[in-house]
């Protein structure tokens, strides 16, 4: 598969809470609030799926549901 | 150089290589023919990325002189093609349809390109996509390098996407054929839109070695052409393991249709009201119309519904998560800015902040689909739907369906792209009528290595009706 181009340098240590502070900054320059950065479409999409998932029952049980192929 | 006939731009590809094993023109006058209609008619429909014209022109000159030899080496040889720009070719630009990927060049060809060069077929341009193969979500078919694919039925209308540059091309007689990619539906939605023929194969039966990541458990790469028969034969030169793509099933495809059981005992199921209630009242007849078409040849119609889970929702999310993944330097760069739709940087971005509990959660979703699907064929062979309940949309109209549409009445067929992507399963779009000028189309989808079975019908689908040989006026 092909690599993506390394781009990271400088950004390599960024972490998510560095993420989450400049999407605020992004928010706050743009007069929105952090909840709001995102256009309402895609926030709404995103809790919608959590929310369908989250209303099917999966077994709890011993068969491993989810596995890694050595 | 003789001016070759105009039938040959919408000839099928199995034609075109038997005109040229008869030797009435040769490889390198077809190449030049199809790569220079390319070159002046695809920009029309924003469908180039990248013309390879000129090299593969030189490099039919090589297939001519095997063809004069009777050095024959398929079905495909001596073919130009064109290719989605998701896929790499060696030291030429491939931009994925995405302006911070515009000077992206690579060293490797893609595995299926290498594939088609060794059985003799000639790559004559990269063709355009939606940028980042439309991931994790895009609002506009404008959300693209090249602008949005215009529809060669009608030019105020969208292609479909992310594969629009391959449905043109076939759509328009600028390629006998074309490798397209799919993971929520790509293929299958523009090749009914355009009126072509769309094969998805099986997960895994084709590498994705060279193409673009989004989604390493959904991509797939498939084929775009004008018949079902083209498809198999495309298929049976691009499938096989290949130890560069950890996906691969590491399986060969060999491309006999006919020694698949006979139609008149391939069961397929299919829910009626997708075809009444579902399908857009203009499309109904051209749907009524397949499926008679579909009982006048013997075919054992039954009915039956897909397993009730939220399918597009699980599709999303993981699509999101994964491709958040591939494009976190792309978002940590700040270079996602540069795309062209505010709704997918904005998805790109939020895509960071899906957890793994919420992956994995849409991961144990899907295994537990794909359980209930595989029950679903124990009672039939192939599953049948509308490959889009309506026709293209206008350029400017929303490209995917808004919040509020959800959830989707658990009903008929209801979501079987997404639940054929979720479980890998192959299937197949073939054109079916028209409504108000605009082509419809059918899929068939199967159980997993199914692709003999899927193209046994549609081929016998195909020799009854004769939308395929249907074109726009060019």
């Amino acid at each position: 598969m092909a690599a993506l181009p390394a781009k990271r340098t400088e950004n390599q240590a960024i972490t998510r809470r560095d993420l989450a502070v400049f999407f605020a900054a992004t928010a706050v320059a743009s007069g929105q609030s952090a909840q709001t950065a995102q256009p309402d479409d895609v926030r709404t999409r995103l809790e919608g799926n959590r929310a369908r998932l989250n209303a099917v029952e999966l077994p709890f049980r011993t068969e491993p549901a989810f596995v890694f192929r050595p | 150089m003789a001016r070759l006939p105009d039938d040959i731009y919408f000839s099928t590809a199995s034609e075109l290589n038997q005109r040229l094993r008869k030797h009435e023109f040769k490889a390198s006058e077809l190449v030049r023919a199809f790569g220079e209609r390319l070159e002046k008619i695809g920009p029309r429909y924003n469908a180039l990325a990248l013309s390879l014209t000129r090299r593969a022109v030189k490099a039919a000159k090589d297939v001519d002189g095997d063809l004069k030899r009777e050095r024959t080496r398929g079905p495909v040889q001596g073919l130009p093609f064109g290719a989605t720009d998701i896929l790499s070719t060696a030291r030429d630009r491939t931009a994925w349809g995405a302006k911070p990927y515009s000077d992206q060049v690579f060293e490797d060809t893609a595995t299926v390109l290498s594939r088609l060069d060794d059985a003799g077929a000639l790559l004559t341009g990269k063709l355009a996509t939606v940028q980042l193969g439309g991931g994790p979500r895009f609002a506009s078919a404008a959300a693209s390098l090249t602008g949005p694919g215009l529809n060669p039925w009608d030019i105020s209308r969208w292609s479909g996407g992310p594969s629009s540059g391959s449905a043109i091309a076939v759509a328009a007689g600028l390629a006998p054929f074309a490798l397209a990619s799919e993971m929520a539906g790509s293929m299958l939605t523009a090749g009914a839109y355009c009126g072509v023929t769309a094969l998805r194969p099986t997960y895994g039966l084709v590498s994705r070695a060279g193409a673009m990541p989004l989604s390493w458990t959904l991509d797939r790469i498939g084929v775009m052409a004008r018949t079902a028969e083209d498809c198999g034969s495309v298929l049976h030169e691009i499938a096989g393991g290949d130890g560069a793509d950890p996906g691969s099933a590491g399986k060969n495809f060999y491309f006999f249709p006919k020694y698949q059981r006979d139609i008149k005992e391939i069961r397929v199921g299919y829910a009626p009201v997708d075809f009444s209630e579902r399908a857009k009242p203009p499309a109904r007849a051209a749907f009524a119309q397949a499926l008679d078409a579909l009982r006048a040849l013997g075919v054992p119609l039954q009915e039956v519904s897909l397993p009730d889970f939220p399918y597009e929702s699980a599709l999303e999310t993981i699509l999101a998560a994964e491709s958040a993944s591939v494009f976190e330097p792309l978002v940590l760069s700040g270079k996602v800015s540069e795309l062209a739709d505010a709704t997918q940087i904005a998805a790109l971005k939020a895509s960071m902040h899906i957890s793994a509990v919420e992956y994995l959660k849409a991961m144990r979703v899907r295994r537990l689909a794909k359980h209930k699907i595989r029950e679903l064929f124990m009672d039939v062979d192939l599953l049948l739907a509308p490959s889009s309940p309506d026709i293209a949309p206008r350029i400017q109209e929303p490209v995917s369906p808004p919040e509020e549409s959800f959830p989707m009445p658990a009903r008929g067929m209801t979501g079987l792209i997404a639940a054929g992507n979720l479980a890998g399963l192959p299937a197949i779009s073939l054109p079916c009528g028209f409504a108000g000028g605009m082509p419809v189309g059918i899929q068939f989808t199967g159980l997993p290595f199914s692709e003999n079975l899927l193209l046994r019908l549609s081929i016998a689908y195909q020799e009854a009706t004769d939308w395929y040989r249907k074109h726009p006026p060019v």
